[in-house]
């Protein structure tokens, strides 16, 4: 018995650690906890953006800014920016293509339209309780993460159809 | 043998070619111009005679010809359009469509008889055909060594004027860039913006069809008037009756209905009729000229304003 409720308890460590450590990009897609800026209007068809998220480290909360960024995008608008509307104004398609969303951000396909400005360096950094969080530049390339959705079936091409 | 081939061969091709054909038709079409409060600042206007009344409208030919801006600004958002599948209609490509066809209502005035009096703009896009008008206006703001670019585009309901898109914003001061890099910053700060609201406008089109505004007259020739009973129904309820069967949903509103006038408003017609093609006011009320002919021995005439008004004057050819 004493056996078993060891093993139970390192079950329930393990989940909660797991749990813990991963990423802010779950199924919780429409989540604020974060806060995204517009910066400026960039090359052709990208975007910069400031964005505070939190992580358990630096390196977490970075990439838990770069997958919140693309989060605002597509199921909030960001004042100020080309996106005030967001990309995806249908929010049945997140259970309807549940499998694009577990792919696109389970799989990092995300990251193919987010960089972190310049070398990455952190532009404000706070501790909060036990988590830290950071504001980062990110750059993403809106107008090719606009053609993925469309081509996807996720949002309609401009016209009628 | 060599017949089957043959046969087979043009089946697939003229499936082909109407596929491709309908498939072009669908698309709403797209026409950017300078705003009035552009042409006014920039002094491109020129005197248009309203029926006896002198008044100042928007001289696009000149703008077009003379403001090398203009064309930089209307180019770039032009390739915004044709990047999302978009082609707008070319403003200076219509101008001369207009000319040319100006030049052969004058030599065909005394066959077409009176038409309503149009704007050089109305005339505009009844030439083009356009669904949907862009109107572009910025202004360079200089602040010290800073410019700025205060820019503004509005989408416009060809049929109704009525506004359904917009994207206005002012730029960040710059002490390097030129002009011209300005107004292109503008154009792409803007046009997602744009873009985003003309689709709600096109997802409102898909589900309650195109609004028009319809009007019914009658001359003084006509023995009768909208009371006039035929078939036990007075003339005005046959044509309600008709309006709102062949609206989308039923969509109408009568605003005005007396002995010899009615006056229909938010008409929304199908966008297509059942062969794929667009209609715009004067095909859709056209079917209704066609009804009172064959139905009831009414004969009509047909005027229009713009694509967006129909007036069918009760009596006469």
């Amino acid at each position: 018995m004493k056996k078993l409720t060891r093993y139970i308890f390192i079950c329930f460590s393990v989940i909660i650690c797991i749990s813990a450590n991963a990423q802010n990009t779950s199924n919780d897609y429409l989540s604020t906890n974060y806060e995204v800026q517009f910066v400026k209007t960039g090359l052709q068809g990208t975007e910069l953006f400031k964005v505070y998220s939190y992580g358990k480290n630096d390196d977490q909360a970075i990439n838990n800014a770069k997958s919140d960024a693309i989060k605002a995008i597509l199921f909030k608008g960001i004042p100020g920016s080309g996106t005030q509307n967001p990309l995806i104004t249908d929010f049945s398609v997140i259970e309807s293509k549940k499998d694009f969303f577990n792919s696109f951000f389970e799989n990092n396909q995300f990251q193919q339209f987010i960089s972190v400005s310049g070398d990455g360096t952190v532009e404000e950094k706070y501790k909060v309780g036990k988590r830290v969080k950071v504001a980062v530049i990110v750059s993403v390339q809106k107008d090719n993460l606009r053609k993925l959705l469309e081509a996807s079936g996720i949002i309609r091409k401009l016209g009628l159809d | 043998m060599k017949n089957i081939f043959i046969t087979i061969t043009l089946v697939i091709v003229s499936t082909f070619l109407s596929e491709h054909v309908f498939a072009q038709a669908k698309k709403p079409t797209i026409m950017i111009i300078p705003s009035s409060t552009w042409c006014e600042k920039n002094k491109f206007k020129k005197v248009f005679d309203n029926q006896g009344n002198k008044e100042e409208v928007d001289d696009y030919e000149s703008a077009f010809n003379k403001s090398t801006e203009l064309q930089q600004v209307i180019t770039k958002i032009s390739s915004f359009f044709r990047d999302r599948g978009y082609p707008a209609e070319r403003m200076d490509q219509v101008i001369k469509d207009l000319k040319s066809q100006e030049a052969e209502d004058l030599l065909t005035t005394s066959k077409t008889g009176s038409t309503l009096s149009e704007s050089p703009l109305d005339k505009l896009k009844k030439v083009a055909k356009t669904d949907i008008i862009v109107t572009i206006d910025w202004q360079i703001i200089e602040n010290g060594p800073f410019l700025q670019v205060n820019y503004n585009s509005i989408g416009l309901d060809a049929y109704t004027n009525k506004q359904i898109a917009d994207a206005t914003k002012v730029g960040q001061p710059n002490a390097a860039a030129s002009v011209p890099l300005l107004l292109e910053t503008a154009v792409l700060a803007n046009m997602d913006n744009l873009l985003a609201s003309l689709q709600a406008h096109f997802d409102d089109l898909r589900l309650n069809g195109r609004e028009i505004i319809l009007e019914i007259r009658k001359f003084e020739s006509f023995n009768g008037d909208l009371e006039t009973e035929f078939d036990g129904k007075e003339l005005n309820q046959i044509i309600e009756n008709w309006v709102s069967k062949n609206t989308k949903g039923n969509s109408f509103s009568l605003k005005d209905a007396t002995e010899s006038i009615m006056n229909f408003n938010q008409v929304r017609i199908p966008f297509y009729d059942e062969n794929g093609k667009a209609l715009d006011a004067r095909s859709w009320a056209n079917d209704l000229r066609k009804y009172l002919k064959n139905t009831y021995k009414i004969d009509s005439k047909i005027l229009t304003r713009g694509l967006g008004s129909a007036r069918i004057i009760i009596g006469e050819k």
